[in-house]
């Protein structure tokens, strides 16, 4: 079943096109990672699946429904995101973050209750962040936060998780971890992964789709092997890429 | 449990405290004659209860703009409420319109929000409000109103202290029917505001995430922000301007109870009407010859406070 398709979806303000005629769909349980360089459209498109920027024209379905008849609230039971940079300076417990996930679930004035408490902790054990739930979340370190948040993407128990360079910040250890744990959830979850992403040779070990974007056209889209050859990265990014064994890419002036 | 106790506790002590309002004061009252009665009833009850009313309203606005804002020097008059009330009590007051009976605060409020729809307008982008903008634009308009009413009180010196006195904030001669205009926005503002907190906590991680998780950002937003102001400004057209209490209350409220909005919300409500209360008995009991205008006390209590917490802030800071 087609988890997401986009039907020539534009986005332009003040009549210049920040994207344009993108059309594209995935399957359930694809893990596909968009590149490209900034200001290609990546987080724009991104922002458009999850109807933060309304489309200026075209269609999104999630599910085979409209994203523009869903509330925001059904919305957020099928789509969930998490953002590059945790910037979030409040004294909130790591737990208390993740229990916000069952939000669309909650009624307004419903207190969390012993079912938000469980998928709380079966998302924190599952990011391998349960011991950190009583400490306050500006006190994390980069990793532990971009956890934290997938934990929280994790509770909201959607289809599809959006995720917006989200180890962009992090030393290879830790990007190495966060890209371990979405294709744990992946698989196991049976979660679709949508994730800009920067790094091309960590793009070709994990995702099995490529989007590519350039100046605001989905350039490519396909099975990573495909996608990621010598010749299209060199149109994508402007640069010279060799591809040793398969999982590595080596990137020249 | 533990929170419904804390509740019952500070609900006790509002009424303590409104008890102890009543007793004091430049009249000993304790020997109950009729004439003590009179001043409890006409002067003291009703002036009590407006603390109340109006403490709670400006402590729990400030903790919601706060949160709306994601920006912990918000206060209730962020929008320009006060720099609208304040214009048009004075141009009441020039009037005449003190003479009639609700002239001066229908005015004010009029002018108030009058004010917060233009300072919302000038920072609209597109569907959003522009905070940076906001706050700009609401710094100008209060520039420009103070000068206008400096004018104004230049012009008419025999209203002068009349308008000053205003701007200043008080609640002397505070009656019944004014005490129920702003227990009416009260009640209504704090139940609404109290049902919006779980928002707004989503509210305080930024509007892209706060909507991922099934919120809708602008619509909550702008019901947050009307209820607010109108709760602002009936206290303000009828109390004139206090300052601190709504930028202080939520902030020592967050020191005890940490930054979830369902306790910060009801917290406020007691907060505000303690700190009220307790601003106004000083006010009345402070000089032995004439009462000090309520603004003056809130402020030179919760200024001093506020630089406290800004130094404790400073000193979790590290580099």
């Amino acid at each position: 079943m087609e988890i997401i398709k986009a039907e020539n979806i534009s986005v332009s303000v003040k009549e210049k096109d920040i994207i344009k005629d993108v059309n594209f769909s995935l399957e359930k349980g694809d893990f596909c990672c968009v590149v490209g360089v900034n200001g290609s459209g990546k987080s724009t498109l991104l922002k458009t699946l999850c109807r933060t920027i309304p489309s200026t024209s075209g269609e999104v379905f999630i599910e085979e429904e409209n994203i523009k008849a869903l509330s925001v609230k059904n919305l957020a039971k099928k789509v969930s995101v998490v953002f590059q940079s945790a910037d979030i300076d409040l004294d909130f417990s790591a737990l208390q973050i993740v229990l916000m996930g069952r939000m669309p679930y909650q009624r307004i004035l419903q207190q969390d209750k012993k079912e938000d408490l469980l998928l709380a902790e079966e998302a924190m054990r599952r990011t391998n962040t349960w011991e950190l739930k009583d400490r306050s979340f500006p006190t994390l370190s980069g990793g532990e936060k971009q956890r934290v948040m997938i934990a929280r993407s994790l509770c909201q128990n959607t289809s599809i998780m959006l995720l917006d360079e989200p180890i962009a910040s992090l030393d290879v250890k830790h990007q190495f971890e966060i890209m371990e744990l979405l294709k744990q959830i992946n698989k196991e979850n049976k979660v679709s992964i949508f994730m800009i992403l920067h790094d091309l040779s960590l793009a070709l070990q994990y995702a099995n789709k490529i989007l590519a974007m350039k100046d605001g056209r989905m350039k490519y889209f396909g099975v990573t092997k495909e996608v990621l050859t010598k010749e299209n990265i060199e149109t994508l990014f402007e640069v010279k890429a060799e591809i040793i064994n398969n999982n590595n890419i080596i990137l020249k002036k | 449990m533990k929170n419904f106790l804390a509740y019952i506790v500070l609900a006790l002590v509002v009424v303590g405290l409104c008890v102890l309002a009543c007793m004091v004061g430049a009249v000993d009252i304790s020997a109950m004659t009729e004439q003590d009665m009179y001043i409890l009833h006409k002067i003291r009850i009703p002036r009590a209860l407006m603390c109340v009313a109006g403490g709670a309203c400006l402590a729990v606005c400030g903790a919601a703009y706060q949160s709306v804002f994601r920006n912990p020097l918000s206060d209730p008059y962020i929008l320009g409420v006060s720099s609208g009330a304040s214009l048009g009590a004075s141009l009441a007051i020039v009037l005449g319109l003190d003479a009639i009976l609700v002239g001066v605060p229908a005015l004010a409020f009029i002018f108030a929000l009058l004010t917060v729809f233009l300072i919302m307008k000038l920072s609209q982008v597109g569907n959003k409000m522009h905070i940076t903008t906001l706050l700009l634009a609401g710094i100008s308009i209060n520039f420009l109103f103070s000068a206008i009413i400096s004018i104004i009180m230049f012009i008419d010196r025999e209203d002068m202290q009349k308008i000053y006195f205003w701007t200043m904030g008080s609640l002397s001669g505070t009656r019944y029917s004014d005490v129920g205009v702003v227990v009416f926005f009260a009640l209504i503002g704090c139940v609404i505001l109290f049902v919006l907190a779980k928002k707004m906590n989503a509210l305080l991680l930024g509007d892209a995430s706060a909507q991922s998780i099934g919120v809708n950002v602008e619509k909550t937003k702008r019901i947050i922000l009307i209820t607010a102001t109108l709760m602002t400004a009936s206290v303000v057209s009828y109390c004139g301007v206090i300052g601190f209490i709504g930028l202080v209350v939520p902030h020592i409220v967050r020191l005890i109870v940490g930054q979830d909005n369902r306790k910060i919300i009801p917290f406020s409500i007691f907060g505000g009407a303690i700190f009220m209360l307790l601003a106004d008995i000083i006010a009345r009991t402070a000089t032995s010859y004439s009462e000090l205008p309520i603004g003056t006390i809130t402020s030179l209590v919760g200024a001093p406070f506020f630089i406290y917490l800004l130094f404790k802030a400073k000193q979790n800071l590290h580099f």
